[in-house]
């Protein structure tokens, strides 16, 4: 490729990046002017409530991401690879695509005092949970089926399988594989996604207001509680809350990277010792359970739901947000990633991990001193700050895995860049990319503050209208608000879900 | 004839001129012109099918009779608007804000007016201003002065709910409260404040029990404060051990209460709507046999408002919608627990005949008589002190 439109495209590049992550300035001004007051920190510290909270939020954290990272290991180390597996993928959907306030609204109808199983059965009935246990499990069931399907899109490798078939050809049993050939290929990537997933656990309200622990809450829900209060100092002090639930991430992330590092080089290659294989029924079941509890919620909710038709401008707005979101998305990842910095930038994955306040008012600061806001095009700007990252996610650990090999053969081959990247990268990474697609689609969809603060409530979505809808407790409209949230990104994740295995048909390599 | 009209128009013309009211009238048929053909965003609470469904209909009629495009925003949290509103006065933006009208009361009102991001003295120059009552605290919310920033709304009370067959002699007082929770231990308790429901019965408790009760109208203060709460707290102590899962716990909000209450772990719910368990009865969403009842010497209640941003863009349109919100017809509506069943701020003897029987019989029979909230201040330092002191497990 010439050298001046590579640099155009360099430029290009950068430049969408930029703007898509400008709000982070603001947001970074709006995130650390309060943490330069002692007093505010002191008030913080003194609250009777903070430790009890402090141990729920930890707890339930620790049982969520654990729980999940447990069941997703157990589910890979028996059933990967294998048509089982793809069966698995292909399931998964209605458990994905089920949104989080839902999933909990039915665990709570289920299992809650007064639930549906206490009056069946009144000896089971539940017993006070002041640490969030019930919170970190019901949150581990439903981030199991998130890792499982990024987990999907980094073992679509085929070297991989083979080098598996090869370790347990030698005798090695199910776990020793999953230590010693799945878990190290494995983690780097899902790293990210680990992390994600404890930065959301560690700062969810909606959830943890339904089947979290009442008195006190969680921190996440009190840091709520503060910013949305009318005194000025108790903003501060949820302002601050948000802060230490950022230095809890930051230290749980640390610490679990020691362990990780650690259990690496305390067993970094097998001994030699051949150990048996352990059953297949848990993993098994636990394959089967995950898509059929989501399919279970789903079907209650349908039970429960008084549906009535949404407006029409709200599922448009939803669809054509999403489809563009997702599909600016793409291009934008791709580009970044053939073009962008070779480095793994760690600003890309901010706002996965900060939370949204100070965010989305950034990105409002920005848009009025444009004059942009309230119109589509800038609530789809807002949409990308979130869906870029999430699709960069899903898509970087396979662009990284792509064979250095096959490059180099072909620019032997005279073939230039642009082509390369077209011909020879762009299908190597088809799945990945459907995947990705998915997660964009779906996350624009869940977008509610940006939605509302950079539309001014002139881009009425299906998910401000639920959030909306919900905020009034009654469960039927809770219920047929997420049966509609649901089914948009359902819809386009079976669909990327059955052309990825057409494709797979197609192209042998990526089956 | 002619002669006649010509000094009737002379005279008229007099009169416009000394009349206060009439000068009001030219200058609202001024508003209603320039009103005409504005687009209103209206950020209204959406969390109630009931609430929608009104304010669809409140959007056709204005349409029609004034040529206005009011539109509808349903927002989760007035809290997050009010944010959005401040967010905009930080950025210098003095005109052409994103709401035009916004649904409110009490904190999040005091934040807007203190810091002067509201439109003042509007809201009494309304011409259904005159159908108000003023008995009710339309001046003053939370005992913040409303200074025309505001037009009322509609009005609320706090009021328990309880089942005939459970309780048929309802509660008539704290103390009936507490032999009550004797008798059926576990099955009574509140929500956890900060919820305002919860932080209402708070006041509510406090005013009942209280040895100074004057001392509310004022702000608190760190030398009357515990002498003031002393008696709730020790009413509280023996109280919380008798409640749901022994006051070590709390639901989160009114509708996990109601939904206890459905399934039958509790006895007695909460409201801010004295209307609500005639709604949700209506709506099958409670148990047939559910009735509303307060304490004998009253309940505290309060009235939410309609404002208009200082940098409201229709601001013209949002003044006649605000108007239209207060005309008898549209306020007889949302009395009707059949349409929304949200108490009128009107006074029943300014109405028409017709108007006043329609109204009568929407209010709901022997309701307690409402009791004023304590000064905005106490809000937050009950809340501090209960967190303090219960807020733990």
């Amino acid at each position: 490729m010439a050298a001046p439109l590579r640099y155009a495209l360099i430029t290009l590049c950068w430049g969408m990046m930029l703007i898509i992550y400008l709000p982070l300035l603001p947001a970074a001004g709006i995130l650390l002017t309060p943490a330069f007051s002692l007093f505010h920190w002191q008030q913080l510290l003194s609250d009777p409530q903070l430790a009890q909270a402090l141990i729920a939020t930890l707890i339930s954290t620790i049982i969520a991401v654990s729980g999940a990272l447990l069941l997703t290991l157990l589910v890979i180390a028996t059933l990967w690879p294998s048509p089982g597996w793809q069966r698995l993928a292909s399931r998964l959907p209605w458990l994905l695509a089920l949104p989080h306030v839902a999933f909990a609204t039915c665990a709570l109808l289920l299992f809650a005092e007064g639930g549906e199983l206490y009056r069946l059965l009144p000896i089971l009935s539940p017993v006070q949970d002041s640490y969030g246990i019930g919170l970190g499990l019901v949150l581990a069931i439903k981030e199991s089926g998130f890792l499982l399907w990024v987990c999907w899109a980094i073992l679509g490798e085929r070297r991989l399988a083979e080098q598996t078939v090869v370790f347990k050809s030698l005798g090695f049993g199910r776990g020793q594989c999953l230590k010693h050939v799945i878990l190290p290929a494995l983690m780097p990537s899902l790293s990210i996604a680990l992390l994600a997933t404890t930065a959301w656990t560690l700062s969810v309200v909606d959830v943890a207001i339904i089947i979290g622990p009442g008195n006190p809450p969680t921190l996440a829900v009190l840091a709520w509680q503060w910013l949305n209060s009318g005194s000025p100092d108790d903003q501060t002090k949820g302002a601050l809350a948000c802060l230490l639930l950022l230095a809890i991430l930051a230290a749980l992330a640390g610490i679990a990277r020691k362990l990780w590092c650690g259990w690496r080089a305390y067993s970094a290659h097998p001994d030699g010792c051949r150990k048996p294989d352990f059953p297949t029924v848990p993993g098994k079941c636990v394959a089967l359970m995950l898509p059929l509890s989501g399919l279970i919620c789903t079907a209650f909710l349908a039970y429960l739901a008084h549906v009535s038709l949404p407006a029409t401008n709200t599922v448009n707005h939803s669809l054509w947000l999403a489809l563009l979101s997702a599909g600016l998305g793409a291009v934008v990842c791709l580009m970044w990633l053939e073009w962008g910095p070779v480095t793994h930038q760690r600003w890309v994955d901010f706002p996965l991990l900060l939370p949204a306040l100070p965010l989305a008012a950034g990105q409002y600061q920005l848009a009025l001193y444009g004059w942009f806001d309230g119109l589509f095009s800038t609530v789809l700007w807002g949409h990308l700050l979130w869906v870029v990252p999430w699709m960069l996610f899903v898509l970087r650990p396979a662009w990284r895995r792509i064979d250095s090999r096959q490059v180099v053969l072909a620019q032997t081959l005279g073939w230039t860049r642009g082509r390369i990247f077209l011909r020879l990268k762009c299908p190597l990474i088809i799945r990945p990319l459907l995947s990705a697609l998915a997660v964009g689609f779906s996350v624009s969809i869940a977008q509610y503050l940006p939605t509302q603060w950079l539309g001014g409530g002139r881009v009425p979505t299906l998910t401000t209208e639920a959030v909306a809808l919900s905020s009034g407790g009654a469960t039927a409209t809770l219920a047929a608000q997420a049966l509609w949230q649901l089914i948009l990104p359902m819809a386009f994740f079976l669909m990327t879900a059955l052309i990825a295995r057409w494709i797979g048909h197609l192209r042998r390599g990526l089956r | 004839m002619r002669f006649h009209g010509e000094i009737l128009r002379h005279a008229l013309l007099g009169l416009a001129i000394l009349s206060p009211f009439a000068a009001s009238a030219s200058s609202w048929q001024q508003i209603q012109n320039d009103a005409k053909g504005q687009t209103v965003w209206f950020n209204a609470w959406g969390g109630d099918e009931a609430v929608n469904h009104y304010l669809d209909w409140v959007s056709g009629e204005v349409k029609r009779d004034y040529a206005i495009d009011l539109r509808i925003v349903h927002i989760a949290d007035a809290a997050d608007t009010v944010k959005r509103i401040q967010t905009e006065a930080r950025a210098g933006r003095k005109t052409k804000g994103s709401v035009d009208l916004l649904w409110v009361n009490g904190e999040n009102f005091r934040a807007l007016k203190e810091a002067n991001l509201l439109q003042t003295g509007w809201a009494e120059q309304l011409p259904n201003w005159r159908y108000v009552d003023t008995s009710k605290p339309v001046r003053e919310d939370f005992s913040v002065p409303v200074d025309g920033a505001e037009s009322p709304w509609g009005s609320a009370q706090l009021t328990f709910i309880a089942r005939q067959q459970q309780t048929p002699e309802p509660s008539a007082s704290p103390q009936a409260l507490l032999d009550y929770a004797k008798s059926h231990p576990g099955t009574v308790t509140y929500p956890r404040p900060p919820d305002f429901t919860g932080t209402a019965l708070l006041e509510q408790l406090l005013i009942n029990v209280t040895s100074q009760p004057d001392a509310l109208k004022q702000p608190p203060n760190a030398q009357n404060f515990a002498a003031v709460t002393a008696p709730l707290w020790a009413y509280l102590d023996i109280l919380h051990p008798l409640l749901w899962r022994q006051g070590k716990d709390f639901p989160p909000s009114t509708a996990r209460m109601d939904s206890l209450f459905t399934h039958g772990s509790l006895r007695l719910s909460l409201t801010f709507n004295p209307m609500h368990a005639k709604q949700k009865v209506a709506k099958g969403e409670l148990p047939k046999d559910s009735y509303s009842f307060g304490f004998a010497q009253g309940m505290i209640g309060n009235v939410h408002f309609v404002t208009i941003p200082a940098n409201a863009a229709a601001s013209a349109g949002a003044q006649v919608v605000a108007n239209f919100l207060l005309s008898p017809t549209a306020q007889l509506r949302k009395a009707d627990p059949a349409i929304w069943g949200d108490p009128s701020v009107l006074d029943a003897r300014k109405l028409t005949p017709e108007q006043q029987n329609a109204l009568q019989a929407l209010i709901p029979e022997n309701s307690p008589p409402v009791l004023a909230e304590p000064h905005a201040a106490w809000v937050n330092a009950l809340e501090q002190e209960w967190l303090r002191r219960y807020g733990t497990h």
